[in-house]
C-alpha cells in the first residue's frame, strides 16, 4: 500500500516536472523566434506532438486515461480558436456543439453495454427507459417511452459515430445562417449563443424518458473499431485520442492556410470591407462556425470514448465559459496556443485542486490569470514571446508597436 | 461613348426626408466624374444607393445593360462596382500583401476558395497595385502600422486589385498632407480612361488636379453640371455656397 502510494507520488512529480520542462522549452522558442523572427508554430507544433506522443512511457494508466481527457480539452481550444480568433465569433454556446457530440456516440455506446442487452428483450433496451415505461409497455426500443424510436438507428454504431459529426454541423450551419444573415455580430452573437445552450441543456434534462435526464447516459459499452475494443484505460484509447487530437491540429491549420482562411481573417477585421470587395460574408462565417461545430462534436465524441459518460454538464454555462479561459490564456490568435492552453490550464488544475485548500482557491487563481491576461497578453500564452518584447521595445520609446495597436482593438472588445 | 453608369431618377425617402430626391445622371465609361456639394447635399448616400448599402425608395442604376438597383452588397460589388470608404477600411491585422491578396480572390465562393496560394496572373496584379499605389516596401508590414494616407492608398489598391467597372471614391484625401494629396491625384490620373470613376470630394485643389467634369448636388438634387470653369462661374452654385463668392 505504502509503497504503491510512493509509486504514485513519484509519478506525479514525473508528470509536474515533465510538464514544467515543456512549458520552459516552448516559451523559450516563443522567445527565440520572437527574437530571430523565424517561423515558430512548426517547431512547436512537432514538439507538441512528439511529447504528447510519449506521453505513455512517462506516466501510468490512471493518469493517461486523464491526459487523454485534456487532450480533448485541447481540442475544444482549436474549435474556439476558430470562431473566435479566427473568425472574430465569441461562441459562448461551444459546450452545445460537444454535448451534441457526446450525446450522439453515448447513444450508441448505451445500446452495445451489456446491462442494456439484459432487460428481457433480444434487442437492446437501455435500462433508465425501463424505469420511465408505463406499466404493461412492451420493452421494445420502438415503443417502450414515447419517443424512444428516436433510438433505433442508433443500434449501430457507426449510426451514431456519423451524427456526432452532422448533428452539431447541421445545428452550427442554421443557427449561424440566420444570425449571420441578420448580420447580427459581437457581443449578439455570444448572448443568443449562450441562451441557446442554456435552452438545449434544459430540453435535454426534460426529455427524461429519452435522454435519462440529468443523470446523463452512463454505463456504457467500448467504442469498437475493427473488433477493437477501446477501453478507456489502455494505451491503444490514448493513442486515438492523440492521433485524433494531432490530425484536427494539422487539418484546421491547413484549412486556415487556404485562400477562403484568409477571407475568413480579413472578415474578422473588417467585415464591410469584404462584403464591398463582393463575399458574400455570412456564409464564410457560417461555414467556419460550422466547422468549429464539427470539431467540438468530435470532441465531444472522443471524450465520451475516455470518459464513458454522457452528461447535461456538458451544456452548462461553466463549462462553455471555461473554454473562452482556456483560448484567452493560451492565446485564441492561435491554434496551438488555444490547444496547449487548455492542456495545460486542465493539467495543473487536475493537480493543484487535489492539494486540500486550495480546491476552491484554484478557481478564483484561473479567473484571476484571465484577467491578467485580457488586460496585459491579448495574445495569450501564444504571444507572451512577441509582447513582452514589444513592450520593451516601446518602453524604450520606439515607434509605436504591433502591441498597442492589437490590444487597443482586443481588450478593450474582445468580442469583435 | 457608351455609358458605364446610368443613374435613372433615384431616391430615398428616411421616414418623410428625401436625402436624395429624384437623382439622374449618366456617367461615359472611362469618365472621371466629381461629385460636389456641401455638408447633407447627399452625396454619400447616393454612393450608398449606387452601391447597395442604402435601398433606394425610387428609381434605377445600371452598371452598362445591368440591372443593380437593390442588390445584395456583395452581387454589386461583383457586378462590377468598387466602393471606397470615407473613413479608410483595411484588414488591419493582415499585411499589406495579405490585404490585396485577399481582394485578388477571383471566385468570391467559400468552397471555391478552399484552396491553397495564388495564380500567377493574380501576384503579377498585386505587385502591379503594390507598385501603382507606392506600397512596394511596406508589403510585408501589417495593415495596422501604416499611416493614415498610406492606408488610403492600400484601400484604393483593395479596390484596384479587382479591376472593377466603376470606381467610387468618397473622399479620397480626407485627412491627406499636402504632399499625399498631390499623390493621391497622381494616383486617380493614372486609372483615369482604364476606368469609370465616381469622386466625391471637398477639396478644390484637389478637384483642379484631378476633374473633367462635375456634378453639384444641393438638398439631394442636381443643382449643376459641368466643366471646373463652367461650375466655378455658375450663380445658382454661389447662391447655394451662401455667402461665399466662389467655391473654394
Amino acid at each position: 500500500m505504502l509503497s504503491r502510494r510512493a509509486k504514485l507520488i513519484g509519478r506525479a512529480i514525473t508528470l509536474c516536472t515533465t510538464t514544467a520542462l515543456l512549458v520552459c522549452t516552448v516559451i523559450a522558442v516563443l522567445f527565440l523566434s520572437a527574437f530571430l523572427r523565424f517561423d515558430a508554430p512548426i517547431p512547436v507544433a512537432l514538439l507538441f506532438i512528439a511529447a504528447m506522443l510519449c506521453a505513455p512511457l512517462l506516466v501510468g494508466d490512471f493518469w493517461l486515461n486523464r491526459i487523454a481527457k485534456y487532450l480533448v480539452y485541447g481540442m475544444l481550444g482549436i474549435a474556439m480558436a476558430i470562431s473566435w480568433g479566427y473568425a472574430g465569433i465569441l461562441n459562448l454556446g461551444q459546450g452545445l456543439f460537444f454535448g451534441l457530440g457526446a450525446y450522439m456516440l453515448a447513444m450508441s455506446l448505451k445500446l452495445a453495454s451489456t446491462t442494456s442487452l439484459q432487460q428481457g428483450s433480444d434487442k437492446p433496451v437501455p435500462d433508465f427507459m425501463l424505469w420511465n415505461a408505463e406499466p404493461g409497455a412492451p420493452t421494445q426500443l420502438c415503443c417502450i417511452t414515447k419517443a424512444s424510436f428516436l433510438w433505433l438507428p442508433f443500434q449501430s454504431q457507426w449510426f451514431g459515430l456519423a451524427m456526432g459529426i452532422v448533428l452539431p454541423t447541421l445545428v452550427a450551419l442554421g443557427l449561424g445562417l440566420i444570425i449571420f444573415r441578420k448580420r447580427i455580430a459581437g457581443v449578439f452573437v455570444s448572448i443568443i449563443t449562450l441562451a441557446f445552450v442554456l435552452l438545449v441543456r434544459l430540453v435535454m434534462i426534460d426529455a427524461q424518458p429519452v435522454t435519462n435526464g440529468f443523470n446523463g447516459l452512463t454505463d456504457l459499452g467500448w467504442f469498437k473499431l475493427a473488433g477493437f475494443e477501446f477501453d478507456p484505460f489502455l494505451v491503444q484509447t490514448y493513442y486515438l485520442v492523440a492521433a485524433s487530437l494531432a490530425v484536427v491540429l494539422v487539418a484546421s491549420r491547413m484549412l486556415m492556410e487556404t485562400r477562403a482562411g484568409l477571407v475568413l481573417q480579413a472578415i474578422r477585421d473588417d467585415q464591410n470591407r469584404a462584403r464591398y470587395l463582393g463575399f458574400d460574408v455570412p456564409l464564410y462565417q457560417t461555414f467556419f462556425f460550422a466547422v468549429s461545430a464539427a470539431i467540438a462534436g468530435f470532441a465531444g465524441m472522443l471524450y465520451v470514448i475516455v470518459a464513458e459518460f454522457a452528461s447535461p454538464t456538458f451544456m452548462d454555462l461553466t463549462f462553455s465559459i471555461s473554454m473562452v479561459v482556456w483560448a484567452a490564456v493560451g492565446g485564441r490568435a492561435s491554434l496551438l496556443g488555444a490547444c496547449i492552453g487548455a492542456i495545460l490550464i486542465n493539467t495543473i488544475s487536475a493537480t493543484v485542486s487535489e492539494t486540500e485548500g486550495f480546491a476552491e482557491a484554484w478557481k478564483a487563481i484561473i479567473g484571476f490569470i484571465f484577467v491578467i491576461v485580457v488586460l496585459y497578453l491579448p495574445h495569450g500564452l501564444a504571444g507572451l514571446g512577441h509582447d513582452l518584447i514589444d513592450r520593451l521595445v516601446s518602453r524604450r520609446g520606439a515607434a509605436p508597436s504591433r502591441l498597442d495597436v492589437a490590444s487597443r482593438r482586443n481588450g478593450v472588445q474582445p468580442a469583435e | 461613348m457608351t455609358a458605364a453608369l446610368t443613374i435613372d431618377g433615384v431616391g430615398v425617402d428616411f421616414a418623410g426626408f428625401k436625402a436624395v430626391n429624384n437623382v439622374s445622371m449618366i456617367i461615359e465609361e472611362g469618365e472621371l466624374r466629381v461629385l460636389l456639394g456641401a455638408n447633407g447635399a447627399g452625396k454619400t448616400t447616393l454612393m450608398d444607393l449606387i452601391s447597395g448599402k442604402t435601398e433606394s425608395t425610387q428609381g434605377r442604376v445600371f452598371l452598362y445593360d445591368t440591372d443593380i438597383t437593390n442588390l445584395e452588397e456583395h452581387r454589386i460589388a461583383r457586378a462590377g462596382i468598387g466602393r471606397k470608404f470615407q473613413i479608410p477600411s483595411v484588414f488591419k491585422e493582415l499585411t499589406v500583401r495579405r490585404n490585396l491578396e485577399v481582394a485578388s480572390c477571383r471566385n468570391p465562393a467559400v468552397l471555391a476558395n478552399l484552396g491553397f496560394g495564388f495564380s500567377r496572373q493574380a501576384h503579377a496584379r498585386v505587385d502591379e497595385v503594390l507598385e501603382l499605389t507606392g506600397l512596394s516596401e511596406d508589403a510585408d508590414a501589417l495593415a495596422a502600422n501604416l499611416s493614415h494616407g498610406q492606408t488610403q492608398w492600400l484601400e484604393l489598391g483593395l479596390l484596384i486589385v479587382q479591376n472593377p467597372k466603376v470606381l467610387l471614391l468618397d473622399e479620397p484625401t480626407a485627412g491627406m498632407t499636402q504632399a499625399e494629396t498631390h499623390r493621391t491625384s497622381q494616383i486617380i490620373n493614372g486609372l483615369k480612361g482604364r476606368h469609370t470613376i465616381l469622386v466625391v470630394e471637398h477639396d478644390m485643389a484637389f478637384v483642379r488636379e484631378i476633374a473633367e467634369r462635375i456634378t453639384v448636388m444641393h438638398l439631394g438634387q442636381v443643382l449643376a453640371d459641368g466643366n471646373v470653369g463652367e461650375i466655378e462661374r455658375n450663380e445658382k452654385v454661389r447662391e447655394a455656397y451662401l455667402g461665399s463668392r466662389s467655391i473654394r
